[in-house]
């Protein structure tokens, strides 16, 4: 019930914004709206975290694995409308979009939580489809809000390569429900229940092998794996930096979920990990690896995030390769990313709104410009470079216990591979925040900086990483990562 | 001839009209080929429909028709003239080595299909069919360069994908048809948006100006 009345409370506020006259009504009725969502959304979660069952009913499907992630939705979704106030203000201000682009912005935004939210709840494997696939058409718009160059490319390369990537996932889709049919005997929508297909009669390994194939190509695309991940630092550098900050934390994450899903049905149908962990943790260290390279060369500092977005996905899937303790690391790992890189985007945004350029040789000396938004982002910046007490640092550290004993050579790719993050981060943006050059401001546009939605924002995603990680630290929080990361045995 | 066997033909049909596709040039050739190929699919599904009694088969069957057969090639033709686009499409190769890659296509389609005949119990004829429009639409995507090509490409994979379903399972469920059907309207509407801002902006659909995000 209160996931029913989540997603159309989600589907809903996509209407408010349409009926507004002005920009700065356009954003608040977002925000108003987002608030809602939140609101529900920590209704339907928390008690799902920790519930000691799961709840299926119908289309949805609740346990502490989806509760986390519609908290997680939820969450970034409300800080993205509240960083959206200044962003689009802003912008707005100096006629780089009009009344009508936020109104259509506001809407597509809600649509676009909605989406990911079906995603996360969904008892159904087609609903799930059909959802993902909605993700990329409600965002496709996004990416070519602008009228820049660039922009249009960006969008266009989105559309055509996630569609074709999430039709490959339908094949997967298809190929599991023929595995069902033919083990069940039956077919129609409800053989597609995630529930029913957790605990049916052995499903044809054979199919089901080649089910999950298909799956972490097509879907795989979505989450930027390596080599289908062309699209993704086009459209994360493109898009207006709030919604960049919602499809790096969790859009990415969530078709990552979906992958995690039929991870654990082809497990429990072919009666070992053996086969899906090898591929993961292949793709994994490929990923981490090739994205560490392009992350060293990079010249635009929305690309460089997006690049990392990548990285961090890459060691998300290579810990789920590692078995029980790495679905550990991997809870971790996601929760970690999905908070700190939305901070970053945000901050992102408001360098460009002030500096008016994403290119590093274009924006230097960020500290003295803009003291709030530099002393959030070195804040980002550390934790997402897993700096104690990041929570990056506890999943990156148990990573490496794991890793090291059971596939050395792969986790020395990943450990180079870390080594040149860090050698990519430090030389991108040091002086980027920090150099004594004369800013590319002039003098008379040297004002103080003023605390904006967009600061606030930025500092709820710092407490709220910072409690993360103290939680980790102290323990408390263990149990509960361990209670949700057993819904991926 | 029985309903089955039917089907099957239909299926092969549609191969057919894809491996023209392959290498056609002009939009008019592309959008009747492609109206021709849904055709065929729609009716596919229907003999399937006489064939098991499904009564959902028939809907999916009308909604294929209508949206694949009559809408898209009709509204595609229709604005690509309306906005003054060139209706001469361009690719990477010449017709008749794209041609040849989709003979490939078509030979490899059989091959691949053979495996996945042992693992299921699906017909090799509907298997191959789809597996064949899948690898004739993945040439097209890499081979056209231009967003009316690469529309079209990715419009034969999804009847590929679509005819998979029809051959391993008769079809999804039909919510999840629906559902496929909804999501490939909203493609086909942003695709008609890229492709206009494109006109707008560079006056060309062709893809050559949409090279400067690299690296």
């Amino acid at each position: 019930m209160t996931a029913t009345l989540l997603v159309c409370a989600s589907f809903v506020s996509a209407f408010l914004p349409l009926r507004t006259r002005s920009v700065r009504a356009a954003v608040l009725m977002s925000l108003a709206g987002s608030t809602i969502v939140l609101a529900l959304g920590l209704a339907l979660a928390v008690p799902a975290l920790v519930a000691s069952a799961s709840v299926a009913s119908g289309l949805w499907y609740l346990d502490p694995l989806s509760g986390l992630l519609v908290l997680l939705i939820v969450f970034v979704g409300w800080t993205a409308a509240m960083a959206s106030v200044s962003y689009l203000s802003a912008e707005a201000r100096e006629s780089v979009v009009s009344a009508q682009q936020v109104r259509h912005y506001g809407a597509l935004s809600a649509l676009f939580v909605c989406s990911m939210l079906v995603v996360v709840l969904a008892n159904n494997l087609g609903l799930m489809w059909v959802a993902l696939e909605a993700t990329t058409l409600t965002t496709a718009l996004l990416v070519a809000f602008y009228a820049r160059p660039g922009s249009l490319e960006a969008a266009w390369k989105y559309l055509i390569l996630c569609s074709t990537g999430i039709v490959l996932g339908l094949m997967g889709v298809m190929l599991v429900y023929a595995a069902a049919t033919s083990a069940i005997g039956e077919s129609g929508f409800a053989v597609l229940s995630y529930a029913a297909l957790l605990h049916s009669a052995a499903l044809p390994p054979a199919l089901m092998r080649l089910a999950f194939a298909f799956v972490l190509v097509g879907f795989g695309t979505k989450v930027g794996l390596v080599p289908m991940h062309a699209w993704l630092p086009d459209a994360h550098s493109s898009a207006p930096s709030p919604v960049s900050g919602m499809l790096s934390g969790i859009l990415l994450t969530t078709a990552l979920f979906a992958v995690m899903r039929y991870k654990t049905l082809v497990d429990h149908a072919l009666g070992s990990a053996g086969y899906t962990e090898t591929l993961l943790l292949v793709f994994g260290a490929l990923t981490t690896l090739v994205s560490a390279l392009f992350i060293l060369v990079q010249l635009d500092y929305k690309r460089l995030l997006a690049y990392s977005s990548i990285e961090h996905m890459g060691l998300t899937t290579f810990a789920l390769g590692l078995g029980a303790p790495g679905a550990v690391v991997a809870v971790i790992h996601l929760v970690g990313h999905a908070l700190a890189k939305p901070l970053l985007f945000y901050g992102a945004g408001n360098v460009l709104v002030r500096f008016k350029s994403t290119k590093f040789d274009r924006v230097w000396g960020v500290a003295r410009v803009l003291p709030y938004t530099a002393g959030l982002f070195v804040f980002g910046l550390l934790a997402l470079l897993a700096v104690p007490p990041s929570p990056l640092f506890v999943s990156e550290l148990l990573l490496a216990a794991q890793a090291v004993a059971a596939h050395a050579y792969l986790f020395a790719v990943i450990a180079v591979a870390l080594v040149l993050v860090f050698a990519g981060f430090a030389r991108a943006f040091f002086p980027f925040l920090f150099s004594r050059d004369e800013a590319p401001i002039q003098a008379h546009e040297l004002t103080n900086e003023r605390w904006n939605s967009a600061h606030t924002a930025m500092t709820l995603h710092a407490v709220v990483l910072t409690g993360f990680g103290v939680a980790l630290f102290a323990g408390y929080a263990l149990p509960f990562i361990m209670h949700i990361a057993a819904a991926l045995a | 001839m029985g309903p089955v066997f039917l089907s099957g033909a239909c299926l092969v049909g549609a191969v057919l009209a894809a491996f023209l596709m392959a290498s056609r040039m002009r939009l008019a050739s592309l959008a009747s080929l492609y109206a021709i190929q849904a055709m065929l699919l729609s009716a596919a599904v229907a003999f399937y429909a006489v064939a098991h009694g499904d009564a959902s088969a028939y809907a999916v069957a009308g909604l294929t028709f209508v949206l694949k057969a009559l809408l898209i090639p009709y509204w595609f033709v229709r604005i690509v003239r309306a906005h003054g686009s060139s209706e001469r499409l361009v690719a990477y190769a010449r017709p008749t080595t794209l041609s040849f890659g989709a003979l490939f296509s078509v030979s490899f389609a059989g091959l691949i299909a053979q495996e996945l005949a042992r693992a299921s119990s699906a017909p090799y004829v509907a298997l191959a069919s789809s597996i064949a429009l899948i690898l004739i639409g993945f040439l097209m995507l890499v081979s056209r360069r231009d967003m009316i090509g690469l529309g079209f490409g990715f419009l034969v994979v999804e009847a590929g994908v679509f005819a998979l379903g029809l051959a391993l399972t008769g079809g999804m469920p039909l919510f999840v048809e629906l559902g496929a059907l909804f999501d490939l309207s909203i493609f086909f509407v942003l695709l008609v948006a890229f492709a206009r801002r494109a006109q707008r902006e560079h006056a060309s659909l062709a893809t050559d100006y949409l090279r400067e995000l690299i690296g």
